[in-house]
């Protein structure tokens, strides 16, 4: 199953996150490095069909200790969805191959 | 310990709209991003909203995803179920559509005329009824009157054809000059009629929207055309609104192709001259009630008739128009409705048989956290996807098949129809799948939520649940069953009745010829009609294949004006002229006496020949052989001398509007006649261009037009057949829903109580014992059914009593029969799970354990 542009940067996210993945750092580490702004509902959206598929698996963490602190909502990635991410990355960077000639073509014209 | 965003009352409340599998992790991260970034409740609130609007809807797709996909893999299971299923509402929505779109603007919308609230009907009634003639005078006096604006009429159709040589006339229905006014019609091409056009000696028409797309191919130039008739023809005016309605209570509204008038027509309104016109419409002044309109008729009636006995009534024809229809589109209307509710039933019965076997499915997943919402939502979904797939594919096969469909259906339905896509069609299509899945869909999705998981779970394998809901559903299902099939039986029998009738003539070889001179004499004296006709029988007297020619005012099946009536309390009578050998040549039978001899029907001698029906009213008990020589003198007229007495002619199907009793005086007798030739041949209808050609020898150019009685008798069953065969399939179509209702039931009967018979046949008890009670199970809500459904038909019976000939709809025989039917039919459902249950192996069941 292809991964889209958005699902790609949120399992990268929480891949390089580790056990400290859930949805704000997932939404900043997107936004500072590849600079993409994305928004909350999006990224929610995004880990609800990840793991739909599969992809990723949650887990919730101890609530926070003040009064009314909720448990945060944790992901890792699963195999299946490394396996996929690692297929998505393989199939852009063949298809970058096949650009060199016509960058630069691009880059002189 | 700090007090955070989230903990705030108004926060709370945002956060429910996030979908709880979220609510904690948004509150989590919104509280978190809060105190970093120092934002406040508003802050909190307005990012919980915006991650609620993202989430639901996604998360409403892909769980709906999923659903669909669960509904499909249980299909899948069972594809013979969901084929049922979906066909049986295929047929029930696609039915009901066809039928709301041909029945909707007769019954639902409003009159297409401008105001229509001020239109009224007026009619003259006595004890016996209502009838269609209107006095001319005070029709003419209340168009200047109080409290009527206007009155206009509309009347009987008449041929006129395209071109002198046109084998296929359109029927133009005549009507007072200023109908369109009246109504506040304007026509849809061309213009109405002006006033110096009223005042001259021509006649105009109008014809209907469709008449001019099929007949004319919706030329644009047809304004200013003429059409040729009986009369000299009229000029194209125009062409009518698409779904304009003539207003006619008498007549069948179907019949007519247009609208003409002519100020010498029969249905001008005129001070001058007796007569009468067809129930005419008036426009009420504003402000005025119907119950002072009523008054000033009534007193201008006593002023101008004071011997006449009738009433005026008046009447909104908003609710009159279709009176006598309405009835009838109800009746044709019920099967489609009745069918729809036999579906829906049988798939919620399907649904809860299946819904049984997975109850232990739905009570595992409900232990295991599923939402009784959930499980209620597949539920749903699964009958809302059956009565959607079922919806559209009846809605497809109605629209393919509608060309094929207007042949069988009658000509009233087909001009009133809706167009299949008009939104208000689809709409109603959508609608009826949406209430028809809720319908199905409740009942099962209601027992799977009371679905008690420590029960079930409890509950050894070998006992499944049981419930009561699908006897309960098949009780229901028989009842609707019986009323289509009381239905079936009582419009059979009723359409046999009418094809098998003696219509006490022959209709078989017989033609009825008209002749119509281009060009009338400029004033038409009395007896042209009569010198017409004699020419046409003397030119047909020597035609080759004829084997006899007559004259005579009895033209059977004809839509032509119909009889004149006597007065007083005859007014249900006919009188017709005839020649002294119309008895002969139309196949009537003598009963008593003789009819006309030639000497006293050319001397128009003071004689009459009475119908059976005549005599027995006119001398109630007396014999009707003794009646022959007795002296007759209707009121007002002159005495006659009834020399004979014959059978009863029907010259239209059924009750209807026949003359009760009918008088045949030698033809001549009145100074007017509306005589047509009437021949007998062996070898088809006499060739209309030679006998023009022959005619024109006499008359001038003329043209011919030549009507068969046998063809227009079965067209006039149109109606009849329809109705029957709607019913027939209706009815065969619940038997087989009702047999696999009946199966299935049974079935899942055996299936739930496979252990209780083994253990029964391993304690002694016969195999045949064993199938009675498995038939007994399906056949005591079959009763319950039966007798239900029977009772109200026996209730609602009289409202069929209109379209029945023959039959009576309490008829014991018939309702004695249904319930056999019901009967087998249940031994037949049930015969081979029965069979299947008496076979059981108790040693299978007990080594189960």
């Amino acid at each position: 199953m292809p991964l889209g542009e958005v699902e790609q940067l949120v399992m990268l996210a929480v891949l390089r996150l580790g056990d400290g993945a859930y949805a704000v750092p997932v939404r900043e580490l997107i936004e500072a490095e590849a600079g993409v702004a994305v928004s909350r509902g999006t990224i929610y959206v995004t880990l609800e069909r990840l793991e739909g598929k599969g992809f990723v698996t949650s887990w919730f963490s101890e609530p926070e200790a003040v009064r009314g602190g909720k448990a945060r909502r944790h992901y890792r990635l699963k195999p299946a969805g490394l396996k996929a991410l690692d297929d998505s990355q393989r199939g852009l960077e063949r298809l970058a191959k096949g650009t060199v000639v016509a960058r630069g073509r691009a880059g002189r014209s | 310990m700090t007090r955070r965003p989230g903990t705030s009352v108004v926060v709370r409340v945002a956060l429910r709209l996030v979908p709880a599998a979220w609510r904690d992790a948004v509150a989590s991260d919104l509280a978190e991003e809060a105190a970093r970034h120092r934002r406040g409740r508003a802050w909190v609130v307005w990012q919980a909203a915006l991650a609620a609007l993202r989430l639901r809807p996604a998360m409403f797709v892909d769980g709906m995803r999923a659903d669909l996909r669960h509904v499909w893999r249980a299909w899948r299971r069972t594809p013979w179920m969901a084929a049922a299923a979906i066909a049986t509402f295929a047929l029930g929505i696609g039915v009901n559509v066809a039928m709301f779109a041909a029945v909707d603007r007769m019954l639902f919308r409003s009159l297409p005329y401008q105001d229509s609230d001020s239109l009224v009907m007026l009619q003259l009634c006595a004890s016996g009824g209502c009838g269609g003639a209107f006095p001319k005078d005070l029709a003419y006096r209340l168009r200047s009157s109080r409290t009527v604006a206007d009155v206009a009429t509309a009347g009987f159709s008449g041929p006129f054809g395209r071109s002198a040589d046109d084998q296929s006339p359109v029927r133009l229905m005549e009507v007072s000059p200023n109908l369109l006014r009246v109504l506040g019609v304007a026509p849809l091409l061309g213009r109405g009629v002006t006033d110096a056009e009223v005042d001259g000696d021509g006649a105009y028409a109008w014809l209907a929207y469709d008449v001019w797309r099929t007949k004319f191919g919706a030329d644009p130039q047809i304004v200013g055309r003429r059409l040729w008739s009986a009369n000299g023809g009229a000029v194209i005016l125009g062409v009518l609104p698409r779904r304009f309605i003539p207003p006619v209570l008498f007549g069948s509204p179907a019949t007519w192709d247009g609208l003409v008038t002519a100020r010498r027509g029969w249905s001008s309104i005129s001070a001058d001259g007796g007569g009468s016109v067809a129930a005419p419409i008036a426009r009420l002044k504003p402000g005025v009630s119907i119950d002072e309109a009523r008054a000033e008729a009534g007193a201008l009636m006593t002023s101008l008739h004071p011997s006449m006995r009738e009433q005026v009534e008046v009447q909104p024809a908003e609710r009159w128009l279709f009176r006598r229809y309405r009835q009838q589109l109800w009746i044709v209307a019920m099967p489609s409705l009745l069918i729809l509710a036999l579906a829906c039933v049988n798939l919620a019965a399907l649904l809860l048989l299946r819904s049984r076997a997975a109850a232990r499915t739905a009570a595992v997943q409900v232990a295991l956290g599923a939402s009784p919402g959930r499980i209620v939502k597949i539920a749903l979904l699964e009958s809302a996807l059956v009565c959607v797939a079922g919806g559209a594919m009846g809605l497809a096969t109605m629209g393919a098949a509608y060309r094929w469909l207007v042949a069988y259906v009658p000509a009233l339905f087909v001009r009133n129809a809706e167009s299949f896509v008009s939104p208000r069609i689809l709409a109603v299509a959508g609608g009826t799948a949406v209430v028809a899945a809720l319908l199905a869909g409740v009942l099962p999705a209601w027992r799977l939520t009371r679905t008690d998981v420590r029960v079930l779970l409890s509950e050894s394998s070998r006992q499944g649940s049981r419930g009561r809901g699908g006897q309960w559903l098949l009780a229901a299902e028989t009842a609707i069953g019986c009323l289509l099939v009381l239905g079936a039986l009582f419009t059979a029998r009723s359409l046999v009745a009418l094809m098998t009738e003696d219509l006490g003539l022959r209709t078989d070889g017989l033609y009825a010829v008209w002749a119509t001179p281009d060009q009338l004499p400029r004033s038409v004296p009395e007896d042209y009609q009569d010198s017409l006709t004699r020419t046409v029988a003397s030119a047909l007297t020597a035609w080759p294949g004829v084997h006899a020619v007559t004259r005579a005012e009895v033209v059977p099946f004809s839509p032509e004006a119909p009889p004149r009536s006597f007065s007083g309390d005859l007014r249900r009578s006919g009188r017709y002229q005839m020649e002294a050998s119309a008895f002969d040549v139309l196949g009537m039978r003598v009963l008593a006496g003789r009819t006309f001899t030639v000497d006293e029907a050319t001397a128009h001698a003071p004689v009459v020949v009475l119908s059976e029906s005549a005599a027995h009213m006119l001398w109630p008990g007396t014999p009707i052989a003794d009646v022959v020589g007795w002296e007759w003198q209707p009121a007002g007229e002159s005495s006659r001398t009834v020399i004979g007495v014959v059978h009863d002619i029907k010259t239209s199907y059924g009750g209807g509007e026949q003359p009760t009793i009918a008088a045949f005086v030698p033809m001549g007798s009145e100074k007017r006649t509306f005589a047509k030739v009437i021949v007998r041949t062996s070898a088809g209808p006499p060739d209309t261009k030679a006998l023009a050609t022959r005619l024109a020898e006499d008359l001038g150019p003329v043209r011919v037009s030549i009507t068969t009685p046998s063809a227009d008798a079965d067209a006039s069953l149109t109606e009849p057949r329809f109705r029957g065969g709607l019913f027939v399939i209706m009815g065969g179509v619940a038997l087989l829903l009702l047999c696999a209702g009946l199966y299935a039931a049974a079935g899942a009967q055996v299936d739930e109580r496979r252990f209780d018979t083994g253990v029964r046949l391993a304690l002694g008890a016969s195999r045949a014992s064993v199938s009675r009670g498995v038939i007994a199970h399906v056949l005591i809500p079959v009763c319950l059914g039966a007798t239900v459904g029977l009772a109200g038909a026996y209730l609602a019976a009289h409202l069929a009593d209109a379209f029945l000939y023959q039959v009576s709809s309490h008829d014991p025989g018939s309702y004695a029969a249904v319930a056999a039917v019901m009967v087998i039919l249940t031994a037949a459902g049930a015969w081979w799970p029965a069979r299947r249950a008496g076979r059981t192996n108790p040693l299978d069941v007990l080594r189960a354990l």
